[in-house]
């Protein structure tokens, strides 16, 4: 019985990280995360889920908003956390 | 209250209905006309209730002998069909109705785009979006449920027994806080959502699922529980039980499977986003 309701709990599988600097570079074009949302297609606050690192962005938006912000996907994404100061 | 008199009140619902609610404020949208003519429905025998609540199972519905409110629901449903027609017919709604039956949502989709993306946008509701609020609903929603249910069992045939109407207001309320607390988004549609809500939407279901499946599965065990247990005392014999349950007890039931089924998921990503802002604080 214990072994049944242990095996139905809800397995947690913690997401790789996604790292961004999506804040850094919308800051430096002076936009305001409602005017990136409206840019990219997503609600105002999924863009502060993804400058929190509480989101990882699919493929296309962040291909999105690399293109709204002009800036390299590479320079944008990292699977590594991004040094200080670059 | 006499069959005559039953069949009076439905025309007049009906002509209120009919002449001014629906027009009035569901026009041509066959969703709004769905759920206002459940929400007359309803007013209406709540309206009859006070007057038949005691009555005997003499009313007539052509050949068949049956109970107040079934009379008042089969001749309502009779008196209603032709002006349905009438009105369909009249606003050429025909094709719009085909395809609201056909619909994967049709009854069952709670929110409408319109409305997830007012929820959205709106501010006026913050209060309820703190971690504290958030964690009182949860909490509040659950000890509502636990209690009003262990009441509901326990109530015997006496007046405390109206209290299930308190009950029910208070689960209402809780539904109706919790989903504007989570701005719509466990109810809404793909098209109203982002993929972020799209993704925590989906994610919570499942959840939700699993907790539901702990739930049904605890009410079938507990009746083949019950079949067992009935054999073992040789109450049973083997093969046909007896369940005796009183009208709050089946009260009990079902508000805590109908309330959960249609709250689990509002009440798992309004219990998410309290962590999430415990997090971030």
């Amino acid at each position: 019985m214990l072994h049944s309701i242990y095996a139905t709990k809800v397995s947690r599988n913690p997401e790789e990280p996604v790292y961004n600097r999506i804040e850094q570079a919308r800051t430096v074009l002076g936009l305001s995360r409602q005017e990136l949302a409206d840019q990219v297609g997503v609600h105002y606050q999924t863009i502060g889920y993804l400058e929190r690192e509480e989101y990882s962005p699919s493929l296309v938006l962040a291909l999105r908003i690399s293109e709204a912000l002009n800036t390299p996907i590479s320079e944008l994404f990292s699977l590594a956390p991004f040094k200080k100061g670059r | 209250m006499s069959e005559l008199s039953i069949v009076i009140i439905n025309l007049v619902a009906l002509a209120i209905a009919y002449l001014y609610i629906y027009p009035k404020y569901a026009g041509n949208d066959v969703k709004r006309l769905a759920w206002l003519d459940i929400a007359v429905g309803g007013l209406l025998l709540l309206v009859l209730a006070p007057f038949n609540w005691d009555s005997p199972n003499d009313y007539t519905f052509f050949v068949f002998d049956t109970n107040w409110w079934s009379f008042a629901i089969l001749s309502y449903a009779l008196l209603e069909l032709p002006l349905f027609f009438l009105y369909v017919k009249a606003r050429g709604l025909g094709a719009e109705y085909r395809d609201f039956l056909k619909s994967s949502g049709g009854f069952t989709e709670m929110a409408s785009e319109k409305s997830v993306k007012k929820q959205l946008s709106d501010t006026k509701w913050d209060g309820l979006r703190t971690k504290g609020a958030l964690q009182f609903l949860v909490i509040g929603t659950n000890t509502t449920v636990v209690l009003g249910t262990t009441f509901l069992f326990l109530v015997g045939d006496n007046d405390w027994t109206a209290l299930l109407l308190l009950y029910i207001v208070a689960l209402i309320i809780f539904w109706f806080l919790l989903r504007t607390a989570v701005r719509l988004i466990p109810d809404a549609p793909d098209s109203a959502l982002d993929e972020r809500m799209i993704q925590e939407r989906n994610i919570v279901y499942r959840r939700a699922y699993q907790y539901l499946m702990g739930i049904s599965g605890a009410l079938a065990g507990a009746l083949f529980g019950y079949a067992v247990g009935s054999d073992l005392a040789n109450s049973g014999d083997g093969f046909n039980y007896e369940i005796k349950l009183t009208w709050p007890q089946i009260n009990a039931i079902f508000w805590a499977v109908f309330g959960y089924a249609y709250m689990l998921p509002s009440l798992i990503m309004a219990w998410r986003e309290s962590k999430r802002l415990e997090r971030q604080s």
